[in-house]
């Protein structure tokens, strides 16, 4: 059953097997597999209960619905944007369902270095299987990668450049290119689609519109949550859930935050350190022919030419098509004025790249009074250099797809027009001035075998407290490099194993 | 996408922003003239604050281009004001005080006995320019929150579509 906080008059108190904070893809696929494997499991959601209908393709409302702090989330200092989904389903309702899984070279690191051996890709393999399974995974069709994506394919040809199509989790897509909006036509397989449906034919209970504000502790041992009802003043009625076992899913955000606000022990100080975002610089290029790239799947195409994946390597770039509706592509754009409206006459004819940092740089997640997350992160210099280095590949592979000049509001030269003004472009970007975005916020919970390195074990277990699990993105050790769903996907479906496993003893 | 709001917290964690916010404030406190239609229902803004960020929009937006729906028919600086809104109580304060910067900026920066909403248009493009163009990483970080701002408050609006040739949504709802 699927219930909204908005309907409780009055405290309530329910119990449970397992509590879940937080229901993306981490969160909703431990419900599911929980709920399958015979617990009684309550989950808790502080977004709206969402479905194709509530999606009407309008940016600005849209944006305001599905986003966290209405997509106005940043850095403290401002130079990064972080994005992240509120609703059931978290991200997955408005992600742009690339698959990939993690990539070996990084499993392998985790491996070595924090003694993860049940992480290594030949371990990990048949979840990562099952994961594609229940989400429909396919190669998107070579005829349904669009203009903009068309752009990224004939640039890496022409510089010979590493790269090719993507995977994604759509069935009966209409290509509408709105995925970032919501899905108006259901084509996403995604946690509302699959695994909602799942976990209450085996009897979960869903709570939306309810915002748990602390974990509860007894002798120890994490044994339930306390959660407000958000209604119109914030100030509703509050839902404690006793539970076996709680996990916190609500992101590398979310779940730091909850963690602090709620004094969880952290022996070693690690809690919310070890932030990674994946931030991204967009680049535009101009072209004579319409690109129209808000039409169509959004992204299609990758190139990994720049990126190997080995700590510690210069090459940490992972490069994508990244087309906006007005608001995000006006925002981008560099200048005001009549200038910047000259520019955007051009929206038709405009293909966009990002270039997404795999960042070592680490920030950390605190929380102010009010208990609301501020997130602080710095870009180190050999990271720096490393997105220089990727936005100068963005302009030279927009160029060498038939770009007639590049827009990069991270160079003092404008526009672009040759190959070697797009390489200057590399030395001419520090210090970043535009906010970078992200969208992929990993690593505050980090597991690690010895504790003194990781808040949780290799399996999701808090280290020292017995019934708390961390089932979300806060669990990465590092930072991934590509699009990291499958993997938190895959999360969910170990950490259910554990919960289920543990509680059974 | 590109978030409608960035580079803004910096006034907080500046000692110089905030002490130019202090400053900001008292400055404004006394002065009067800003007068707007009791009909509008700001949810967030001061009248003050409202009047400024619409002298504001209609510069970073200069809709006055051929065939661009105006800043004004569009009612950007309501519809920010109801995008505000909808964020967190201390991101409200800190834009809030943001625009109350930009107001006495002429004064503080230039020591003009102006205010921004006062100067003419040309006056007021140098004064977004050296914002934009700024050594110092708040004033730049002022602008790039205004300027998201302006873009949420002018391109969330359907009738902007038209400059852009944007087709909008497929569906009607
Ligand atoms: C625009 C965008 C595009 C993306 N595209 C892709 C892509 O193509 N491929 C890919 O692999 N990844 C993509 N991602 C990233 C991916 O969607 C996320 O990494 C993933 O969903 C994170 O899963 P999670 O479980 O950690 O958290 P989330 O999916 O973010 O879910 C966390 C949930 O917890 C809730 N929550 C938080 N705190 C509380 C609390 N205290 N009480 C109750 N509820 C709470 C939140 O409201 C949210 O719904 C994209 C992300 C964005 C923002
Ligand atoms: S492109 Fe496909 S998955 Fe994305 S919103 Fe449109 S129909 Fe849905």
């Amino acid at each position: 059953m699927i219930r909204s906080g908005r309907t409780l008059t009055h405290d309530q108190q329910h119990s449970c097997d397992l509590v879940i904070v937080g229901t993306g893809a981490g969160g909703g696929m431990l419900m599911a597999e929980a709920a399958r494997a015979g617990l009684r499991v309550m989950a808790l959601e502080e977004g709206h209960h969402l479905q194709a209908r509530d999606f009407n393709q309008r940016e600005r409302e849209m944006i305001e619905l599905l986003f966290q702090e209405a997509g106005a989330r940043a850095t403290e200092d401002g130079s990064v944007t972080v994005l992240g989904g509120r609703g059931l389903g978290g991200s997955t309702l408005h992600n742009t369902n690339l698959c990939k899984r993690a990539p070996a070279v990084v499993l392998e690191h985790w491996a070595e270095a924090l003694g993860l051996d049940g992480w290594r890709p030949a371990a990990l393999g048949p979840d990562f299987a099952a994961v594609e399974e229940q989400l429909h995974v396919s190669t998107i069709e070579p005829e349904r990668v669009n203009a903009n994506n068309q752009v990224l394919l004939r640039g890496m040809q022409a510089l010979g450049w590493r790269g090719g199509l993507l995977q994604h989790n759509r069935r009966g897509c209409a290509a509408s290119g709105f995925c970032e909006l919501g899905c108006t036509f259901d084509a996403k397989e995604n946690v509302v689609k699959v695994l909602v449906p799942e976990a209450l034919a085996h009897g979960a209970e869903v709570w939306c519109e309810c915002r748990v504000e602390r974990v509860l502790l007894e002798q120890g041992r994490a044994v339930g949550v306390v959660a407000r009802a958000l209604g119109e003043d914030d100030r509703g009625p509050t839902l404690t859930v006793r539970a076996r076992a709680v996990a916190l899913a609500g992101s590398a955000i979310g779940s730091a935050a909850l963690a602090l606000r709620s004094g969880l022990p952290d022996p070693h100080d690690l809690v919310g350190k070890n932030l990674h975002l994946h931030p991204g610089a967009a680049v535009a290029g101009r072209f004579d022919v319409p690109i129209e790239g808000w039409m169509g799947i959004p992204q299609s195409v990758e190139c990994t030419e720049w990126i190997d994946y080995l700590p510690g390597s210069p090459r940490r770039i992972w490069i994508v098509p990244a087309f906006a509706h007005p608001i995000g592509f006006a925002a981008m754009l560099p200048g005001f004025g009549a200038a910047h409206m000259r520019q955007l006459r051009h929206y038709r004819q405009v293909a966009v790249l990002v270039a997404m940092l795999h960042d070592e740089s680490a920030g950390r997640v605190t929380v102010d009074r009010s208990g609301r997350a501020k997130i602080r992160y710095r870009l180190g210099d050999a990271d720096a250099r490393a997105l220089g280095d990727g936005i100068a590949a963005c302009a030279r592979l927009l160029l060498a797809g038939g770009a007639r000049e590049v827009w990069s509001p991270y160079g003092a030269k404008q526009p672009i027009r040759t190959d070697r003004e797009a390489q200057a472009l590399a030395r001419a970007v520090r210090p970043l001035a535009p906010p970078l975005t992200a969208a992929h916020p990993m690593g505050t919970l980090p597991m690690a075998v010895d504790p003194r390195r990781g808040v949780s074990d290799g399996e999701g277990r808090w280290h020292g407290v017995p019934g708390l699990y961390v089932a979300d993105g806060s669990l990465f050790p590092t930072s991934l490099g590509g699009p990291p769903q499958i993997s938190i996907y895959t999360v969910g479906r170990r950490v259910a194993r554990t919960v289920a496993g543990d509680l059974s003893r | 996408m590109v978030n409608p709001i960035s580079r803004r917290r910096f006034l907080r964690r500046s000692l110089v922003g905030a002490a130019l916010l202090a400053v900001a404030g008292t400055v404004g406190r006394h002065l009067s003239g800003y007068t707007i239609d009791e009909r509008l229902r700001l949810r967030v803004l001061s009248p003050k604050q409202y009047l400024v960020l619409a002298a504001a929009c209609r510069r970073l937006l200069a809709a006055d281009e051929p065939g661009a729906v105006s800043v004004d028919e569009v009612e950007t600086a309501l519809s920010i004001d109801r995008y505000l809104a909808e964020l967190p109580r201390e991101l409200q304060r800190e834009l809030a005080g943001l625009l109350e910067l930009l107001e006495h900026t002429p004064f503080l920066f230039q020591l003009r006995p102006s205010r921004f909403s006062r100067l003419d248009a040309a006056a007021q493009d140098r004064v977004l320019e050296d914002w934009e163009s700024s050594r110092l990483p708040f004033r730049r970080g002022c602008f790039q929150a205004l300027k998201s701002l302006a873009m949420v408050g002018y391109y969330g609006d359907p009738r902007a579509y038209a400059v852009l040739d944007y087709t909008g949504p497929m569906i009607q709802r």
